[in-house]
C-alpha cells in the first residue's frame, strides 16, 4: 500500500485514494472529430517511469490532486491540488 | 429470500449505548443543537461563527463551538444553539443544515488511541501542522470525521453508517485494547 | 518405539525452560511431558523422538531439521484447548509454535502415525515417480481423472470444517525506524535510533530477544551477550520503544509499509495480531539461516542444523543427541562441537578443509577432527545411526549436525525490490545495490563477527539524522579471533541409487534436479516449478541455494549466473485469519441503515440489502404480502420509507450552471419551489443515475437521486464542480443523513397528508404535481413534493431524520399501508419507470430510453454530450427500451435474450431487465431493451431463458395509466 501525500491533508494511505486519469487532459470542444474524441476518452500514456496523474482523495478532502510519481519504482515525486 | 434483518444487528438505542472495557467508554456524545455543511473561505466561515479556527483530527475540540475541516474549503460546525444557522446564513455564507445526519460518539479513556489504531492508519502523533487537512479518517474501513477530546477522540459519523461504526468499535474492542497489550514480552 | 533412547536428553539446568512448570501433551497417541518454555520441536526432542513427520512425496520418515522459521519437515496437525476457545491448526511448524498443556499433536502426512506410517511403501517406488511424472504419465483422458487421488496422497494438513478460527485485530503503528530482528545489529541499531531522537519499533520473531545472542559466546560492553541483550530491551523499552516478540515481519510492500504477525499463542488464536507498520527507515537485522548439506540419504531424522542443535542445546537445555557427527566447511559449527563435548556427547568433526583455522580449534577444544573429510552418507535403516566419510571411515552416531554456510535472511530487501548478488567467496547471497528507506545490518548483510554486527546496527540505527551518535559510541564486542563462515556449497557425485535431498519439503533431490536440467528447465524459475524446489510453507529456506549450486553445477555456470527465484510475500506462513482480520460478519461488508430501522422491525419486515442499504422488502409473512401491497396502493394509500432518496444540496452563484452541465436536462430553467426528472449521463455519454431535482431558491437546488447513488452522484458533482466551475462559487453539500423521507402513495394520499399537516396549501393549484411546499412537522421543518414513482397521487415528505419514526407513524394513523421495495419495484414497473443500473446498462444513452429530446435540442456543452453523437451512438438498430406483454402467467427471468432466426441461425436482439406478475393487471409483463424496440411496437417476440421460451408482444414501455391521470385522482 502506497502512501501518498495529500497537498492539502498531508500523507494518507492509498486506500483514501482513487485513480483517476492522466494529469492535464484537457476535455476538447463539442466540434471534435470522433478520432479526436476518442483519443480523449479512451487514450493514457501508461507510462513507465515518470507519469503526472490525477487522483481523488475520495475518503480525505475529496479534493482532486495531481500526483507526480514513478510507476516503476512507485517513488513519489511530487503533488499539488489540481483545482488552483 | 433469507430475511436479512436477521443477520444485522439492530440499530442500537443511541440515548444508552454504551461500550466499556478496561480504559475505554464509548459512547455517543450529546446531541448538539444544530450541524450545519458549511462552504467558502473557511477563515470567513470561523469568523461569522465567532470561532478560534477549524479543526482536523488531531486538534482538540474546545469548550463550545467548533467546525471540523471536512475538505479545504468545507467544513462540519457544530453549535450549541439552534440559532446558529440563521447567523451564518446572515453572514452570507454558503449553508446546508444536518443536525440529524450525522451522530457524535466520544471514544475515552487511555485505550482510545489503541482502539483507533485498530481501524486507521492515520498517525496523531505527526505535529506537522496542516492547515487544511481534513478531519475525514477511514476507520474500520467506514469514513468518520475525528477530532481530539481530553482523554480520546470524538468521531463524526454519518448518520446511515452509525451503527456500522458502532458494531465496529464494540466488536474491535472486545479483541482488546490498551496499554497492556503494548507491553513488552521480552 | 522407535526413535527413542538414542543419547538425546534434557539437561538438568539451565535454558529458557521452567522446570517447576511441567506440560503435558500427546504426540501421536504418546503421552508425552515438557515444559513451560518448550517449543513442541523441543520437546519431542527431550522425550527422545527423532521420526516426527513423513514426507510429502515418498513418505520417508523425517525430523526436525531446524530451530524456527526454516523448518521444512516438523509440521504438525495441532489441537488444543476446548469450546469455543478450541483451537485446531492443520500444519502447525513444532519449531515455532510453544508448547501448552494438552496440546494433541499428529503427524500430518502419515497414513498412520510418523513412526508407522502404511505409505513409507511409496518410498521403494522413488525412482519411478520422480519431478513431473503425474503431468507426464496420468494424462489419459484426463489429469483430472487422477488428480483427486493422487492430491489425497500429497499434501500437508487437513482442514477441520468444524473448526474456527479466532477473529485477530489489525493494528496501524507509525514509526521513524522499525528494526526487524533483534539479534546484536538490531539491539544496536534500535538503541541508535533511540538515542537519536527518533520513535522505534523493534520486532523478533523469536519469543524472546536477543537472536544469536541466546545461543552463542560473546561479551558486548564487558557482558555476556545474553545479559547485554536483557539489558538492552529493558533500555529501549524504558526510552519509549515499542518491542513486540513473536512478531515476524512477513512482507514489506511500497513506502516502507510492513506487515508484521504477532503470534499470541492462547488457544483461539486470542492474543494474536497483524500489525502494519509504516517505517520512515527500516533496519534489516534478521540475520541469517544455515544451510543443509548434501550426502547421500540426508534427510534422515537425525541430521540437523547445527546451528538448531546449539540453539536447542543453549536455549532449552536438549542436548539432542549422545554420539555426534559435526560435519562443517568453516568454523561456526566449532562452537557446537565444544559445546556438546562439555554436555557429555561424543562428538566427531568432519571438516571439510584440509586445514582447521586456530578459531575453530579454540571454540571445540579438544575433539576429533577428521579434516578434509565430508559425510559421503548417512547410515541408518529409518534414522540416523551413523554416517560414512568420504575416505571411507565410518562412524556411529545418533546426531549429523550439518552446516553448510548461511543464508542471509534478505527476503524483505528483496520485497523493497533489491536485487540479490551472489557473493562468491561468502557463499551467500547478499544485498546489492541499497534501497531507499532500507538498512540491512549484521548477518543479514552477510557481516557475521558480532563487532562488525554491532557496528553494522549502530550505524543503520542513527540514519542519517544529526542528533545521532557516531557508530563509535555504540556497543562494543570485545574481538575474537575472527571466524570464517564462508563455505563453498559442495555437491556430491551421487552414485545411481542414492539420493540427496536438496529440498526436504517437497522431496526434491539432485536427480530432479538434473532431470529438469535435461528437459529444459534450466531457468531457475522454471526449475522451481517443474520440481516445487523452493515451494510450500518454508519457501525453500534451507533448500534453494543448495539447489542453485546443484543447477549451476549441472549446467557448468556460476550460482551468479544462474541467478535467484523472486522472494515474495510472505516470508512465513500466515494463517488466513490474520490477514481477513476483524472483516467478518457484520464487519465484512456493512451497510447503510434506515433512521426508522427498528419501527420497520416492529411492524414485521422481512428485511433485504438494495444497494448496500438495508431495507424493508415486504411486510408480514403471508403469500400475498408483496401483491396486497402493490393493490392497497393502486386502491388505497401506502406508506414507503424513501428515506436513503438522495438528498444532495447544490448551492452557490454557479449552482444552476453546475446543474445544467451535470444533468441532461436543463435545470436552469426550473422555477424555486418546482421538481424536475432529468438524467445525468458519464461522459461516455451513458445514462449514470437519474433523480428529481428541487429547486429551493435561486442558489439551491436539491437533488434527489437514487437512494444507492447517492456517493456517485455527489462525486460526480464534485468532479465536474471542480474540472470546470469556479470552486468559490457552487458547493455540493450531502445532506441525505439528515432527512428521512416517506412517500405516500395512492388515490387516498392527499387525505392522508391533510390529516398530518392540515388540508391548507394542498390543493392541486397551490401543491401541482412536480412542486413543493415546506411544512412544519413536531416544531420542525417538513418538505412536501408531489412526486411519484408508482404512478398513483403522492407526495414525498421529508423531515429531519430524527422525527422518522413520528412521521411514519402519523402516516400509519391516518390510514397508509406500509409498502415494501419489492412491491415498489412492481409499481414502477407497471408504469415503466426504468431504474437505472437495472434497466440500463454501460451502453445506455437517453435516445436508449425515449429520452432523446435534449441531445436534439440542447446547444450548449453538458457531460456526456459529445458521445452522444459518435458513430457507435448514431448507429441504426439500438438496442431501445420497450415494454413486454408476456403471453400465459409465467413470469420471464430477468436476463432472458429475445431471439431470432435469421439465415437459418439464431440471433438475440435484445434482453429482458425487469419483469413481474403484475398484481394490478394480472398478468405477466417486462421491460427489455430490444433493437429498433420503438419501431416494433405490436411485434410478437420470442424469449428463450437456459431452454425456457416464452412469448410476448413487443408495448410502449408502460403498462399502467398510459395518460398519467392516476397522478391527479
Amino acid at each position: 500500500m502506497q502512501s501518498f501525500p495529500c497537498p492539502y491533508c498531508g500523507p494518507r494511505d492509498e486506500t483514501e485514494f482513487l485513480y483517476q486519469t492522466d494529469a492535464g487532459r484537457t476535455r476538447p470542444a463539442r466540434g471534435v472529430s470522433d478520432a479526436d474524441w476518442s483519443r480523449y476518452r479512451f487514450f493514457r500514456r501508461n507510462a513507465k517511469g515518470a507519469a503526472a496523474e490525477l487522483w481523488l482523495h475520495a475518503a480525505g478532502c475529496g479534493r482532486y490532486i495531481v500526483i507526480e510519481r514513478d510507476t516503476l519504482t512507485h517513488a513519489v515525486i511530487a503533488s499539488k491540488g489540481a483545482t488552483p | 429470500m433469507r430475511d436479512r434483518g436477521l443477520f444485522w444487528s439492530p440499530v442500537p438505542d443511541w440515548a444508552s449505548a454504551r461500550i466499556e472495557r478496561a480504559g475505554l467508554v464509548v459512547r455517543p456524545a450529546s446531541a448538539p443543537a444544530a450541524l450545519h455543511l458549511a462552504s467558502g473561505d473557511l477563515a470567513a466561515i470561523a469568523t461569522a461563527f465567532r470561532l478560534e479556527g477549524t479543526l482536523g483530527p488531531r486538534d482538540p475540540i474546545p469548550d463550545g463551538d467548533y467546525a471540523l475541516r471536512l475538505a479545504p474549503d468545507r467544513c462540519l460546525v457544530v453549535s450549541g444553539a439552534a440559532t446558529a444557522g440563521a447567523a451564518g446564513a446572515a453572514a452570507g455564507l454558503h449553508l446546508s443544515e444536518v443536525t440529524d445526519g450525522y451522530l457524535l460518539i466520544d471514544v475515552t479513556g487511555k485505550a482510545a488511541r489503541d482502539l483507533l489504531a485498530q481501524g486507521t492508519s492515520y498517525d496523531f502523533s505527526d505535529a506537522t501542522v496542516r492547515p487544511a487537512e481534513s478531519a475525514n479518517l477511514l476507520i474500520g474501513r467506514l469514513r468518520v470525521a475525528v477530532a481530539r477530546t481530553g482523554e480520546g477522540f470524538r468521531l463524526h459519523v454519518e448518520r446511515p453508517t452509525a451503527t456500522a461504526l458502532w458494531t465496529w468499535l464494540d466488536e474491535v474492542s472486545a479483541l482488546g485494547v490498551g496499554a497492556e497489550r503494548h507491553s513488552s514480552r521480552a | 518405539m522407535s526413535g527413542t533412547g538414542r543419547g538425546a536428553i534434557r539437561l538438568d539446568e539451565g535454558g529458557e525452560i521452567d522446570r517447576g512448570r511441567p506440560i503435558s501433551f500427546r504426540f501421536d497417541g504418546m503421552p508425552l511431558q515438557g515444559y513451560a518454555g518448550d517449543t513442541i520441536a523441543s520437546a519431542l526432542l527431550a522425550n527422545g523422538l527423532r521420526t516426527v513427520a513423513r514426507s510429502f512425496k515418498y513418505h520417508r520418515p523425517r525430523g526436525i531439521l531446524g530451530y524456527g522459521v526454516e523448518e521444512p519437515s516438523a509440521i504438525l496437525d495441532l489441537r488444543v484447548g476446548e469450546g469455543p476457545a478450541a483451537r485446531h491448526d492443520p500444519n502447525a511448524r513444532a519449531t515455532i509454535e510453544p508448547l501448552l498443556e494438552g496440546m494433541v499433536l499428529k503427524a500430518v502426512h502419515a497414513a498412520g502415525t510418523a513412526a508407522r506410517d502404511r505409505l513409507a511403501v511409496l518410498d521403494r517406488f522413488h525412482r519411478f515417480i520422480p519431478s513431473a511424472f503425474y503431468y507426464k504419465t496420468f494424462i489419459w483422458p484426463s489429469w483430472h481423472a487422477y488428480e483427486a487421488r493422487i492430491r489425497a496422497m500429497a499434501g500437508l494438513g487437513r482442514i477441520d470444517p468444524d473448526a474456527r478460527a479466532g477473529v485477530v485485530p489489525h493494528r496501524f503503528a507509525n514509526v521513524d525506524l522499525l528494526v526487524v530482528g533483534s539479534g546484536p545489529a538490531g539491539l544496536a541499531a534500535a538503541l541508535a535510533g533511540l538515542a537519536g531522537g527518533r520513535t522505534v519499533m523493534l520486532i523478533e520473531q523469536d519469543a524472546r530477544i536477543g537472536g544469536s545472542l541466546r545461543m552463542r559466546a560473546g561479551v558486548i560492553d564487558g557482558r555476556p551477550g545474553a545479559a547485554w541483550a536483557e539489558e538492552t530491551v529493558r533500555k529501549l523499552v524504558d526510552g519509549g520503544a515499542a518491542v513486540r516478540t513473536s512478531a515476524t515481519a512477513i512482507a514489506l510492500y511500497d513506502h516502507n509499509l510492513v506487515a508484521v504477525h504477532e503470534r499470541g499463542h492462547a488457544p483461539g488464536g486470542a492474543g494474536d495480531c497483524l500489525w502494519r507498520v509504516r517505517a520512515r527507515e527500516i533496519v534489516l537485522a534478521a540475520g541469517a539461516i544455515e544451510r543443509p548439506l548434501l550426502f547421500a540419504d540426508n534427510d534422515r531424522p537425525g541430521v540437523m542444523l547445527a546451528s538448531a542443535a546449539l540453539a536447542y542445546l543453549r536455549r532449552k537445555a536438549v542436548r539432542a543427541g549422545g554420539k555426534i557427527v559435526v560435519a562443517t566447511a568453516s568454523d561456526a559449527a566449532y562452537e557446537l562441537a565444544g559445546a556438546m563435548a562439555a554436555a557429555g556427547a561424543e562428538v566427531v568433526v568432519a571438516d571439510a578443509r584440509k586445514t582447521v583455522t586456530d578459531g575453530a580449534r579454540a571454540l571445540a577444544g579438544d575433539v576429533t577432527v577428521h579434516a578434509g573429510e565430508r559425510i559421503r552418507r548417512a547410515l541408518g535403516r529409518s534414522e540416523v545411526a551413523g554416517v560414512e566419510l568420504t575416505g571411507g571411515t565410518r562412524i556411529d552416531a545418533d546426531l549429523l549436525a550439518v552446516s553448510g554456510g548461511f543464508s542471509p535472511a534478505i527476503h524483505l530487501y528483496a520485497h523493497a525490490k533489491g536485487r540479490p548478488r551472489w557473493d562468491g567467496s561468502l557463499g551467500a547471497f547478499v544485498p546489492g545495490e541499497p534501497v531507499p528507506g532500507l538498512r540491512v545490518a549484521g548477518a543479514a548483510a552477510g557481516r557475521f563477527a558480532l563487532a562488525d554486527a554491532l557496528e553494522d546496527g549502530t550505524r543503520a540505527g542513527r540514519g542519517s539524522g544529526e542528533a545521532a551518535p557516531a557508530p563509535s559510541a555504540g556497543p562494543r564486542a570485545v574481538a575474537a579471533a575472527a571466524l570464517q563462515h564462508a563455505a563453498p556449497i559442495a555437491v556430491p557425485e551421487a552414485a545411481a541409487r542414492d539420493r540427496v535431498f536438496v529440498d526436504l519439503q517437497n522431496d526434491v533431490i539432485t536427480k530432479d534436479i538434473a532431470l529438469a536440467a535435461r528437459e529444459s528447465f534450466k531457468a531457475v524459475e522454471h526449475l522451481k516449478r517443474y520440481t516445487t524446489l523452493g515451494m510450500a510453507t518454508d519457501q525453500g529456506k534451507t533448500s534453494n541455494v543448495n539447489g542453485l549450486a546443484v543447477l549451476a553445477s549441472i549446467t557448468g555456470r556460476s550460482i551468479a549466473e544462474t541467478g535467484v527465484t523472486t522472494f515474495r510475500p510472505p516470508y512465513a506462513p500466515v494463517p488466513f485469519a490474520a490477514i481477513i482480520g476483524p472483516a467478518l460478519g457484520e464487519l465484512d461488508a456493512p451497510v447503510r441503515r434506515l433512521p426508522a430501522e427498528n419501527e420497520h422491525r416492529a411492524e414485521q419486515a422481512v428485511f433485504d440489502e438494495y444497494g448496500g442499504i438495508l431495507r424493508p422488502a415486504w411486510y408480514g409473512s403471508g403469500p400475498d404480502a408483496i401483491a396486497s401491497e402493490c393493490r392497497a396502493a393502486r386502491t388505497a394509500v401506502t406508506v414507503f420509507d424513501a428515506s436513503p432518496l438522495g438528498k444532495v444540496e447544490v448551492v452557490g452563484p454557479d449552482a444552476a450552471a453546475l446543474l445544467d452541465f451535470v444533468f441532461y436536462t436543463r435545470m436552469s430553467t426550473l422555477k424555486p419551489g418546482r421538481l424536475r426528472y432529468g438524467l445525468m449521463l458519464s461522459e461516455g455519454g451513458v445514462v449514470f443515475d437519474d433523480g428529481v431535482v428541487l429547486r429551493l431558491a435561486p442558489d439551491r437546488f436539491v437533488v434527489s437521486c437514487s437512494s444507492s447513488h447517492v456517493p456517485a452522484v455527489v462525486g460526480l458533482l464534485e468532479e465536474w464542480r471542480q474540472d470546470r466551475f469556479d470552486i468559490a462559487r457552487v458547493f455540493v453539500h450531502d445532506t441525505t443523513g439528515h432527512w428521512a423521507t416517506m412517500a405516500i402513495a395512492g388515490p387516498g394520499s392527499r387525505a392522508v397528508v391533510a390529516a398530518i399537516f392540515g388540508e391548507s396549501g394542498l390543493d392541486d393549484v397551490n401543491l401541482p404535481h412536480m412542486a413543493m411546499r415546506e411544512a412544519r412537522f413536531e416544531d420542525g421543518p417538513a418538505r412536501i413534493s408531489r412526486v411519484s414513482f408508482v404512478g398513483e397521487r403522492s407526495y414525498e415528505i421529508s423531515v429531519p431524520a430524527g422525527r422518522a419514526v413520528a412521521l411514519w407513524r402519523a402516516a400509519r394513523k391516518a390510514g397508509a399501508v406500509p409498502l415494501g421495495v419489492e412491491a415498489l419495484s412492481i409499481l414502477r414497473l407497471e408504469k415503466g419507470f426504468i431504474m437505472v443500473g437495472v434497466d440500463t446498462d454501460g451502453e445506455t444513452m437517453p435516445h436508449d430510453i425515449g429520452m432523446g429530446r435534449a441531445r436534439d435540442t440542447r446547444t450548449d456543452a453538458y457531460a456526456g454530450d459529445r458521445s452522444l453523437f459518435t458513430a457507435e451512438a448514431r448507429k441504426p438498430h439500438r438496442k431501445q427500451l420497450v415494454g413486454i406483454a408476456i403471453e400465459g402467467a409465467a413470469r420471464v427471468p430477468v436476463g432472458a435474450h429475445a431471439v431470432v432466426r435469421e439465415d437459418g441461425r439464431r440471433r438475440s436482439i435484445g434482453f429482458v431487465t425487469s419483469s413481474a406478475i403484475s398484481p394490478t393487471l394480472g398478468s405477466s409483463i417486462a421491460l427489455a431493451r430490444i433493437e429498433d424496440g420503438e419501431r416494433r411496437h405490436g411485434e410478437s417476440v420470442t424469449f428463450d431463458h437456459l431452454g425456457r421460451i416464452f412469448t410476448g408482444r413487443i408495448v410502449a414501455p408502460c403498462f399502467y395509466d398510459q395518460k398519467g391521470e392516476r397522478l391527479h385522482a
